[in-house]
């Protein structure tokens, strides 16, 4: 669209009449309110009287929020005795069920055993209410006992979605909305985002790390379309923005709604954050009844979903050597043939270790334990729903027996939860939300992942874990740990034994809302208030000892004895030292009023508005430096206007206006319009002879406008102002003899560009819904997306002599794709029912505008056109004949000398040389373009079970060849020889066997860069289709427990990541290039759910 | 109520709406922009300070490619992993993806002087505006600047050969087409910063008031000194009419190295030379020739002693420019010293900095003529091995066998190279060194042992010293950048080349310098002791003198690297051998001459080549020959 010409005109229209529009708004029910005077008085009790039972009702009857009384007259003149029982659904008799003679105010209630009996005509129809039930009406007819089974009051949920600042009608929902069923999401994991792929369409979703604490999937919503640094979608719980951390401690039992808002209709009322999508989620509120506790109880037992299958010592120490001669025929051998015969022999175990890493410190499972209650319940005037979780995850590190401290993972975290709602006047609500995620962690100082890096850099030969005293040591107390040199290799056993971190984090948020009708003034029209502020504060302090480390200095090999020397006489410490970590506080306002008018005039008009004002603030503690300390703040003013005619056709327009402080006062704010129409044609005369086939067919398109102010970073915000460290240690000069004259200097991080403004996404969506006889729903949306205004650095010139890269909106990207989900429902008898479900998402997003430089001569180096994560690399042919061939192919100088056995690329502009003009597109995206799930439940009387696949299709992934590369030192803190994998070992080139097509190429005791640039020899499919989930339950019978006042007993067991298919065999294809860290982890587990 | 509560809450809505454009506005006044760096005298001193932060760390081996980028010195595998850049260039492995040390784009732990540069022109542009300091100081001020332009250009094309000249900064938000700049040809290059230097001058002050506070600004001395360097090296064969790299044409058919030999580039930088000199001693400069103690040590040891103090000691008479932002400290200066005493527990010195074998051969004969020319010393038997004699005991510990090589050499070898057997003081003790397999100073962790058997010895005051488990140094020295001796070499050097033949005048600053190390003149010597008596009087007979004599004299501080490309002999030097002796070996079997590593030199190596990525966002630049 020709943005360019129509744009500032709607920018000014908003910028000047919105707000004003607003404003009148408003001022028309203050008007109209003054204008009534004292009418209100007094109005409080009166609403209670029209709850009497009138002949206008209808089967159900509504609920009532301000129930009456009931007169019991049995004076009445007998004609006819009705007796009968009332139960619940599951059967257990209810007392105190009000039954009365609808139009009459005679009634009874049952008694204990929930029996009654009530005199009637013919005639009459009796009503059957209790609170927190749905009421029913009965006609006598003949009858002479009727029993009721009393069913619990249909979730509203069931017809209406959850849309940006509100509820519609399911039926009148034009955007593109996909919602799930919080079971669906109950995976056994104390990490909700990890139940998010394949769940639900429109997400693409995975999981990198398995290390408790840090295990968050990555979540995108149809994908990614920008480049920029935000790219995953808004969160918001209860209306509040949260992190994705928060989400991942949500206990699908307390959510009572979950939805994905993915076009711009649904999304445009967040303005300039909803770009990436939103993920919206609603907790549950208390309904009226009877206290009822659920209780969840899961232990499950947890281990990686594939080990990590290293070469063995003896092995690595050949190959070591050989990595050196083959490199260089002069080079020191690492391990003397003594050394080699001697491990082999295995002589001494101290003297010549062969130290297995992962088995002395991995263990091979885990149990994790979680907890969750909650209880709601209430009355007419306010109602509650509490809850509460204890999880606790452990690690999957052994911690050994001559350890003074438990050093495994051991992650608790707590999770309180209050709703309470009450209805001050029969026209006022006020809602009060507490919450509250604590998080305690002990566990290794360098964290479960770095841990587990670490045994992956550990040399198994070189020194074992500790010695057992020499005879000069005998009366030593501390642990002699092995080590090398100067006592500076990593020893993980040491470093994991040292000590230990503790950290806490906590996170407050509480939340006040108040809902009032405004119905005195028109009919429709609500009015909405909430404030809400979040605390987080997080904080950690490590205790540790320095061990002390050790080296066979002589060994006696008739006597087998062996001298230690001490390596670290100074630094060594026996005793405990402190070290107070990170300390992290920050705080967020948020204010949000809305103004809603719904109507239906007549039949056939319905008519809505909605009108929001936000404001936000975000405030960090320890931000660093002046700039970043500075409040983070939006505000904004959002719309909707939607008007149906016969259910049938409907049209909607959205719109977000917001501002932001990022950017200078000209670009500052944003306005986001959408709009949709809607046709639901299966509800048109035409169609009723289809009807029992094609029972549901809804056709919707949206087009629109979203922003995205997360731009640059989260540390680089202001981009209209330049940044700049007048006090620079690093640009600073030393004069004078002995450099006793010293002045800092100056630096510039940030160039000033008061232009730069919104990441903007043009959205559209063209969304079908189908009902198959009545069981099968499927939606399907077609979608189609451009993002404009991209922040991009400037091409940069080191001859322009910058400090900083220059930045500007010069970026674009589109992105089409489809997402579709079926439902299949159905009951074949009473007893067996079955339900399925799939999804599918196929997403790709591509560059249209980067900026880059004149590729014209090699267009394959081009972004524009490939996928945003494409990756580009040289095409390796095979491995090196020999050094004569190396000598006649293109030069390779790629950062190393190469030899025969090394890779072999293909030179792709026949320059004769291979140089980065010779990278191309290689493989498909990192993260993956489709994402699909699929799977069943079904249930046989007491006993259910499901299946839920998972897959993946459409990305590539790297072995990550530097973090493999045997032998080399790949740690940043100690000096370290990287693990050699046993697949490595097993196939490699070698002078011996110079199998060209080997997966290794020539070893190397150091980082060959000619090995380590990205190509197409460890791109891998990242294809995978996994068994995600399975859960087998039986519900106990109920004369087990009844008497004990429970309701309802499961008992269940399940698992998670049981089965994975995938070419890839080295280790779990999601982790992709990360393979050599904290393993994802398979799950079993079993739980035991109870309700009373 | 409900009235009221409403009035309250539509007031709440309302305030926000209105509130807005304040509500965004979270940045308050006086936020830091580059404008206060001017706004006083204290703060321009700081950008003062940044304009010189460019200076490369000359003393850090890792990052001076003069250090370890040759084949002066050489560490083991252990030591010289990918992470040593300086060590990957010297190996040949130098590429233009991420080239070593690269100073151009600022990567692979070069600094990036064209953000230098830039700076530099900022403070020529803003000074102005400092309201609180006097109009002298402020000439001194740009002129110092002016200097650091001038020498950043400098370094960049003594490395790069021709380069954009960046004489004004572009505004920041400028087309990408005015960013796509040129490289300008050499000759203008070399007058460009001659230029620069020029501006300079007259605005330096001629000494410091203050050595103290005040070593390391720059001088007269420096800007004259410099100056000679930079002319020496325009009228050098890499850059003078240098046939291989003549063909160098950017896409406009600009031709950037001068097709022709010009003379008159020598006569220029005699001229520049002879200035400097002057310049120099009128600022009481002056060759060190006495070394003061109150150990009594026989003369020839006060000659070595001396010899070790020139650029080592506090306070010398000689280096004109030293590096006081990084001086070698005591974390360098401990790779250079092998260890001499009996520790308990950790290796106080790290000791891998090892000198060559070439080096050990470079030094004359106690004759002052090569080795190979003398014809008293035995060269074809140098690695044969013969016992010290008492006499010989300031050099050799007596009764202690090792290399022929190691006898009978002038007073340099024994001030700069350390090695088997040979005497090495830390006054006043007199240690003696102990490699072979297995000894003293050998191998006790990582990484920490010469490659070869030798260290330079040179760069380690006598006042350092051995102190329990500990080794302790006298003064963390400012790495020499010029020092007096070099600008005398520099002009008989460019003399030479400029007569016909060579005369008094060409021999009278190299034996100065010939004279301070205890030798004889060029004439005597080469007339009593060589093969080739006549060879002082023929010029390329002259420049082979005078080249060996500036390899010996400036050997291990980082002059060679330079001198061996803008001579182009690194063709030849850098393919040869790197050896030492047979550290494996136990007793006298050390003494077998052993290759350390073969280095690769290529035509293209005498420059670096410009970034890939560089390039192809300016494919103005157009790539040096061979990249």
């Amino acid at each position: 669209m020709n943005r360019g010409r129509i744009f500032p005109w709607v920018q000014f229209a908003a910028k000047f009449w919105v707000p004003w529009l607003a404003i009148f708004l408003l001022m028309v029910p203050v008007l109209q309110l003054s204008a009534k005077g004292h009418s209100l008085k007094g109005d409080t009790r009166a609403g209670s009287t029209e709850q009497a039972v009138t002949e206008n009702q209808i089967t159900p009857v509504a609920e009532s929020a301000w129930p009456g009384e009931v007169t019991y007259d049995s004076q009445q003149p007998a004609r006819r005795t009705i007796r009968g029982k009332i139960t619940d659904q599951q059967g257990a008799p209810l007392p105190g069920v009000t039954i009365t003679i609808l139009g009459t105010t005679r009634g009874v209630i049952t008694d204990n055993d929930g029996s009654y009996s009530i005199d009637v005509a013919s005639t009459d129809r009796l009503v059957y209410s209790f609170i927190g039930l749905e009421s029913q009406i009965v006609d006598v007819g003949n009858q002479t006992t009727i029993n009721v089974t009393m069913k619990e009051k249909t979730e509203e949920l069931e017809d209406v979605t959850v849309v940006a600042f509100a509820k519609q009608k399911k039926e009148s929902v034009l955007a593109s909305i996909e919602t799930v069923k919080p079971e669906e999401l109950r995976v056994p994991s104390s990490n909700l985002t990890t139940a998010l792929a394949g769940r639900m369409s429109g997400i693409i979703s995975y999981q990198r790390s398995g290390e408790p604490g840090q295990d968050n999937a990555e979540f995108f919503i149809r994908g990614v379309t920008t480049f920029g640094y935000k790219k995953d979608p808004l969160i918001l719980i209860d209306g509040i923005e949260l992190s994705s951390a928060e989400l991942s401690r949500l206990h699908p039992d307390d959510i009572a709604a979950f939805s994905i808002m993915k076009d711009a209709t649904a999304t445009a009322l967040y303005g300039a954050r909803g770009a990436n999508g939103v993920i919206l989620v609603t907790t549950k509120e208390g309904r009226e009844g009877k206290a009822k506790v659920n209780i969840r109880w899961e232990s499950s037992m947890s281990q990686p979903t594939k080990n990590i299958e290293l070469a063995d010592p003896i092995t690595y120490m050949k190959l070591h050597n050989e990595a050196v001669r083959t490199r260089d025929p002069l080079g020191e051998l690492p391990y003397s043939p003594t050394k080699v015969d001697n491990t082999i022999a295995g002589t001494n175990p101290y003297v010549y270790p062969a130290t297995d890493w992962q088995n002395l410190l991995l263990k091979d499972y885990t149990m994790n334990h979680r907890l969750n209650f909650n209880i709601s319940g209430g009355g007419t005037v306010a109602r509650y729903y509490i809850s509460g979780g204890i999880t606790q995850d452990n690690g999957i590190l052994e911690v050994p027996k001559e350890n003074d401290f438990n050093n495994n993972i051991d992650l608790k975290k707590y999770v309180i939860r209050s709703n309470v709602n009450i209805n001050l006047t029969k026209t006022t609500e006020v809602i009060l939300r507490v919450h509250g995620n604590f998080d305690d962690y002990r566990g290794p100082i360098r964290g479960g992942t770095e841990t587990y890096q670490m045994i992956m850099r550990s040399n198994p030969v070189l020194f074992p874990a500790y010695y057992a005293p020499d005879e000069a040591n005998k009366y030593v107390q501390h642990i002699l740990f092995g080590n090398f040199g100067n006592g500076n290799y990593i020893n993980p056993y040491a470093e994991m034994v040292k000590g230990y971190k503790e950290s806490s984090t906590s996170m407050m948020l509480a939340q006040f809302e108040l809902k009032q009708d405004l119905k005195f003034i028109t009919e429709g029209l609500h009015f909405r208030l909430l404030g809400n502020t979040t605390r987080d504060s997080y904080f950690d302090v490590q205790r540790s000892y320095a061990p002390f480390f050790y080296y066979v200095n002589s060994y006696n090999n008739r006597t087998d004895e062996y001298k230690l020397r001490l390596l670290n006489s100074d630094s060594g410490r026996e005793y405990l030292d402190y070290l107070e970590g990170q300390k992290e506080v920050a705080s967020t306002f948020y204010a949000e009023s809305a103004l809603d008018y719904d109507r239906t005039f007549g039949e056939d008009h319905t008519v809505s508005g909605l009108l929001v004002g936000i404001m936000r603030q975000y405030l960090k503690g320890n931000a660093g430096d002046l700039q970043r300390s500075l409040p983070s703040r939006n505000l904004g003013l959002s719309g909707r206007f939607t008007y149906a005619y016969q259910t049938k056709y409907f049209v909607e327009f959205n719109f977000g206006y917001n501002g932001t402080e990022r950017f200078s006062a000209n670009e500052r704010f944003g306005f986001f319009p959408s709009a949709g129409v809607g046709w639901y044609v299966s509800k048109e005369k035409f169609w009723e002879p289809l009807l029992p086939t094609f029972s549901k067919l809804k056709l919707k398109a949206t087009y629109g406008l979203v922003g995205n102010d997360a731009i640059g970073s989260d540390s680089d915000r202001f981009f209209y102002l330049s940044n700049v460290n007048l006090n620079d240690g690093n640009r600073g000069f030393k004069w004078g003899a002995d450099g006793g004259y010293s002045r800092n200097g100056v630096s510039i991080s940030r160039y000033a560009n008061d232009k730069i403004t919104w990441e903007t996404a043009t959205k559209t969506n063209l969304g079908v819904e189908v009902g198959l006889f009545d069981k099968i729903d499927i939606e399907a949306d077609f979608f189609t997306e451009y993002r404009t205004n991209i922040l991009m650095d400037r091409l940069s010139f080191s001859t322009f002599g910058l400090q900083a890269a220059t930045k500007a909106n010069v970026g674009e990207a589109s992105s089409r794709g489809i997402d579709a989900s079926i439902d299949v429902q159905h009951n074949f008898n009473k007893d067996l029912w079955l339900t399925a479900r799939g999804n599918f998402t196929y997403a790709k997003g591509i560059y249209e505008k980067v900026e880059e430089p004149d590729y014209s001569a090699t267009p394959w180096k081009s972004r524009v056109g490939q996928p945003i994560t494409q990756q580009w690399g040289y095409i390796a042919e095979r491995l090196f004949v020999d050094d004569k061939e190396v000598a006649n192919s293109p030069r390779q100088e790629l950062g190393s000398i190469v030899m025969g056995g090394d890779l072999k690329y293909r030179d792709i502009n026949n320059d004769d040389r291979i140089s980065s003009l010779d990278q191309v597109p290689i493989g498909f995206p990192t993260t993956p373009e489709i994402i699909y799930g699929f799977g069943a439940s079904m249930g046989y009387k007491s006993v259910d079970l499901s299946l839920f696949f998972q897959g993946s299709a459409r990305s590539s992934f790297w072995i990550d060849a530097s973090a493999t590369s045997p032998f080399v030192d790949n740690d940043n803190n100690y000096l370290a020889n990287n693990a050699l994998l046993k697949a490595y070992a097993d196939s490699h080139w070698s002078e011996a066997n110079r199998d060209i097509y080997a997966l290794w190429p020539r070893l190397s005791y150091k980082w060959e860069n000619n090995n380590l640039v990205r190509n197409t020899w460890y791109m891998q499919d990242g294809t995978f289709l996994r068994l995600k989930s399975v859960e087998l339950g039986y519900s106990l019978p109920k004369n087990l427990y009844q008497r004990f006042g429970i309701e309802y007993m499961r008992l269940y067991g399940s698992g998670t990541n049981l089965l994975t298919f995938s070419r890839f065999k080295l280790w779990d294809p999601e982790m992709g290039g990360n393979g050599l860290g904290y393993p994802v982890q398979r799950v079993l587990n079993i739980g035991l759910q109870i309700s009373f | 109520m409900m009235k009221s509560i409403l009035k309250i809450l539509i007031t709440i809505f309302l305030a926000g709406t209105i509130a807005a454009c304040d509500y965004l506005d979270v940045v308050p006044d006086n936020v830091a922009v580059i404008e206060n760096a001017f706004s006083d005298k204290y703060n321009a001193e700081k950008f003062l300070a940044t304009c010189y932060s460019y200076i490369p760390n000359f003393g850090d081996p890792w990052i001076n490619p003069g250090l370890l980028s040759g084949d002066e010195v050489w560490f083991n595998e252990e030591i010289m992993d990918d992470s040593n850049t300086a060590a990957m260039i010297a190996k040949g492995e130098q590429n233009s993806l991420d080239p070593f040390l690269n100073f151009w784009d600022g990567g692979q732990r070069g600094k990036n002087m064209y953000v230098g540069i830039r700076d530099c022109n900022i403070f020529l542009e803003e000074i102005k505006r400092v309201g609180d300091m006097s109009e002298i100081e402020k000439k001194k001020w740009i002129a110092e600047v002016k200097f650091m332009k001038a020498y950043y250009h400098f370094w960049l094309f003594k490395s790069y050969g021709p380069i954009p000249i960046v004489d004004e900064n572009l505004p920041i938000y400028v087309s990408t087409e005015e960013v796509k700049i040129y490289r300008d040809p050499v000759d203008s290059v070399v007058n460009y910063i001659v230029k620069l230097i020029d501006e300079a001058i007259p605005d330096l002050p001629l000494m410091l008031l203050s050595e103290v506070t005040d070593l390391g600004r720059i001088t007269k001395p420096i800007a004259t000194a410099i100056k000679a360097r930079v002319l020496a090296t325009a009228a050098s064969p890499l850059f003078n009419g240098n046939p291989d790299f003549a063909s160098l044409t950017d896409n406009r058919g600009v031709k950037l190295f001068p097709a022709t030999f010009d003379a008159t580039k020598w006569q220029k930088a005699a001229d520049a030379a002879l200035e400097a000199i002057e310049t120099a001693e009128m600022a009481n400069f002056r060759l060190v020739d006495s070394y003061q103690t109150k150990y009594k040590h026989s003369e020839a040891m006060m000659r070595e002693l001396m010899l070790r103090s020139i650029v080592t000691t506090k306070g010398n008479t000689e280096v004109i420019w030293g590096c006081t932002n990084f001086p070698f400290s005591h974390t360098y200066q401990r790779m250079l010293q092998p260890l001499l005493i009996t520790v308990t527990d950790a290796n106080p010195v790290s000791q891998f900095y090892a000198a060559t074998l070439r080096m050990a051969e470079l030094y004359y004969s106690k004759n002052g003529v090569p080795i190979e020319e003398d014809v008293s010393f035995p060269y074809e038997d140098r690695y044969t091995l013969r016992t010290a004699v008492t006499a010989e005991s300031d050099y050799v510990r007596s009764g202690e066998t090792t290399a022929m090589l190691h006898f009978d050499r002038e007073s340099r070898f024994y001030a700069s190279i350390a090695f088997d057997r040979g005497t090495f003081v830390l006054e006043p003790t007199y240690y003696y060194v102990q490699c072979r397999a297995g000894e003293m100073a050998t191998k006790r962790n990582k990484g920490e042992f010469s490659v070869t058997g030798y260290w330079p010895k040179k760069l380690l005051s006598p006042r350092n010293g051995f102190s329990g488990n500990s080794y302790e140094i006298d003064y963390n020295f400012p790495f020499p950048i010029i020092r007096l001796a070099d600008i005398y070499l520099l002009y008989a050097e460019a003399l030479n080349e400029v007569k016909a033949a060579p005369d008094a005048e060409v021999y009278e600053y190299i034996d100065k310098v010939r004279e301070r190390a205890g030798l004889q003149g060029v004439v005597e010597s080469w007339a009593a002791h060589s093969k080739n008596p006549q060879k002082p009087a023929t010029k390329e007979g002259m420049r082979k003198i005078i080249q060996q004599e500036r390899m010996i004299e400036l050997s291990f501080e980082g002059q060679r690297f330079w001198d061996l490309r803008r001579w182009k002999l690194a063709l030849d030097y850098m393919n040869r051998p790197i050896r030492g002796w047979d550290i494996s070996g136990r007793n006298l079997n050390f003494y077998n001459v052993t290759t350390v590593y073969t280095p690769r030199f290529e035509f293209k190596d005498y420059f670096w080549p410009i970034r890939e990525r560089e390039r192809i966002n300016n494919p103005n630049l157009v790539q040096n020959l061979g990249w």
